[in-house]
């Protein structure tokens, strides 16, 4: 086994394919499974962060093969392929039901829809690094970067996240690091799972608002901080999610 | 309309103006041909390409969104998961509180620094009571508000007045340093002969010291006789430097040049001579039976301040411009932000700053909107 350095887009089964190892055996090795109860290798697979460390066979002599000459010699390598899923939501619950789409880099998928929850479901070789999902009725497209979700307990994991449910806009970018802009999309995402936002606050809401009205017509006061209020929406000053927040999260994203 | 069973409303159709290609199209609403045509059923690979019919309601595609995402999971997208509202007057509160003072209290007291002006009441009502004028749709989504009112409160200082832009004639003329609310600084352009505007000492001068070749930019001549008539003067004023010597006569007659003549005026701060043709001409003619070239500086200040001229400048401006209504719906609002200003560091600084915090207070205040 030798180690070997996460980079951004691998996930375990990409891995597996490209330096031929059972995934299974190398994640449930008693090596992994030490970096992950250390720390230094992500709980999922699947999920792996950059920088994660992962140990892994090393190096298998390649594979002959024999060629005839004066003739073509046709090899096929067949990828395993793993399943992407994702659950489109839109403020009608059914803007994304049972709608055709395709996969641009996948032509070969054909009759592809949308179930009743607006949920699309297809398979794709391990090696494939970006779908283009077109949905065919009105060109709404999504490029999917695979393998590129990190981890709920790192900050980029968590902007992803809030960006992929329409918390923060798509024009965001997480660098620099300011926790106040996933503060902003935190606020929005428990605002959205209190149920009654027009009624009263919600329970991570900012305080009732207390501050003076400014007279000033010019732009003389100071920057504030950027927080709407004092509420750190359950992201501490150190970049920690507290467990209540990632638990939400969780549940609102799915993984 | 409670913010829980609010529905964000899609994009309204887009009806192809009279003699618009698909380029033209595409141009004006931010997505590339080729997904605007299989939007709308037409293989792109035809040739020709049938051209779009004037008048038919066409689907302009929702802009492209991107997902970092893990395999062998369910991973969850929203496209305006904020959008908790339909905007269709001006009759909105913020956790029980009317928009404008909660904007003043509530935005204003925790963040200042990017806020700095107070929003008017009167300005909010007389733009926000006409949806349908200022943008073409009975309701807009909360982020098409937001980013209205942002690219508003930002050229009107917060008053929403659709006042002339002050300064003087030489602040007009002249290219200037200028800072922003967040303290960045930028370049004022000089407004004599940039983008549509003529130079003045071409129009003082009704263009009898150009080469002929030049002469038909400057139709329709403006002065019934040449106000200066030689080199020097035509140079000056077609310099970058104000002409602060130059005889009373001619600098009064330089504020029907276009450097100040078509200073920013509306909602927007519309600026520039083929804009106002564009933009703001249809209604005039309309309102005023006149063109915007036969009215002095002084009628088009008070055109401008009609609201059948201002509310449909604004609205032509964002039809007509590189706009993109569909990217800012769905809270990208960058690309919006630079294609009203011009500007990309506005856009994506202070603009989306603005625009951000306030989408995200709103949706944790609360919003209510009705009619």
């Amino acid at each position: 086994m030798q180690p070997y350095i996460v980079k951004q887009g691998d996930h375990l089964a990409k891995l597996a394919y490209k330096f031929g190892f059972d995934a299974d055996a190398v994640w449930k090795d008693p090596q992994n499974e030490q970096l992950r109860q250390q720390g230094y290798l992500s709980q999922d697979p699947n999920i792996l962060n950059p920088t994660d460390m992962l140990y892994i066979p090393g190096d298998t002599p390649p594979t002959m093969h024999t060629l005839t000459v004066g003739c073509t010699n046709t090899f096929v390598s067949d990828a395993p392929s793993m399943t992407l899923t994702l659950k489109l939501v839109g403020q009608d619950s059914s803007r994304y039901s049972s709608r055709p789409y395709t996969i641009q880099e996948l032509d070969q998928l054909s009759g592809l829809k949308t179930d009743g929850d607006g949920v699309l479901t297809f398979k794709a070789p391990v090696t494939l690094n970006v779908a283009t999902v077109v949905f065919s009725d009105n060109g709404e497209t999504w490029v999917l970067s695979i393998g590129h979700l990190d981890p709920i307990d790192t900050l980029s994991g968590v902007f992803q996240r809030l960006q992929n449910l329409g918390f923060l806009g798509g024009e965001l970018n997480l660098e620099p690091v300011n926790l106040d802009v996933l503060r902003l999309g935190l606020w929005a995402l428990k605002a959205s799972q209190s149920g009654s936002s027009n009624s009263s606050a919600p329970a991570s809401a900012p305080a009732p608002d207390s501050a003076p009205e400014s007279d000033s017509g010019a732009d003389s006061t100071p920057p504030s901080s950027g927080n709407v209020a004092s509420d750190n929406a359950g992201l501490g000053d150190d970049g920690t999610l507290d467990a209540a927040t990632t638990s939400l999260l969780l549940k609102a994203y799915g993984c | 309309m409670a913010a829980d069973d609010a529905t964000c409303d899609p994009p309204a159709p887009y009806i192809v103006p009279d003699g618009a290609t698909w380029d033209d199209i595409a141009s004006n609403t931010g997505v590339d041909v080729q997904r605007l045509l299989v939007a709308n059923n037409i293989d792109p690979n035809l040739s020709p390409v049938p051209p779009p019919t004037p008048g038919a309601a066409i689907v302009i595609p929702q802009g492209i969104r991107n997902a970092c995402i893990a395999p062998e999971n369910t991973n969850t997208v929203g496209v305006g998961a904020v959008c908790t509202a339909l905007i269709t007057s001006s009759h909105i509160t913020v956790g029980g509180v009317d928009f404008v003072a909660w904007f003043n209290s509530k935005m204003r007291g925790t963040h200042g620094g990017i806020f700095g002006n107070r929003l008017g009441a009167d300005g909010f009502a007389a733009a926000w009571d006409h949806v349908q004028a200022l943008t073409g749709k009975s309701g807009v989504a909360i982020n098409e508000f937001i980013g209205h009112l942002m690219i508003m409160y930002n050229e009107t200082g917060g008053t929403l007045q659709p006042s002339p832009e002050i300064g003087d004639a030489a602040y007009f003329f002249e290219s200037r340093q200028l800072h922003r609310a967040d303290g960045s600084s930028f370049q004022k352009a000089s407004y004599n002969g940039t983008v549509g505007n003529r130079l003045a000492g071409n129009q003082l001068s009704n263009g009898t010291l150009l080469p002929a070749a030049k002469l038909p930019a400057l139709q329709p001549l403006v002065f019934p006789s040449p106000v200066i008539t030689t080199q020097q003067d035509v140079d000056a004023w077609n310099g970058p430097t104000y002409p602060r010597s130059a005889p009373a006569d001619v600098q009064q007659a330089a504020m029907e040049c276009d450097f100040y003549k078509y200073r920013g005026r509306g909602l927007n701060q519309l600026t520039f001579w083929t804009n106002y043709k564009r933009y703001a001409g249809p209604s005039i003619q309309r309102v005023f039976n006149k063109t915007v070239d036969a009215m002095k500086s002084s009628e088009l200040d008070d055109a401008m301040m009609n609201p059948d001229v201002y509310l449909d400048t604004f609205r032509l401006f964002n039809l007509g411009t590189g706009a993109s209504i569909s990217q800012l719906v769905a809270g990208s609002f960058a690309a919006y932000g630079t294609a009203v200003a011009g500007d990309s560091s506005y856009g994506s600084g202070i603009y989306t700053t603005r625009c951000v915090a306030l989408r995200a207070a709103m949706v944790v205040g609360g919003v209510i909107a009705s009619d």
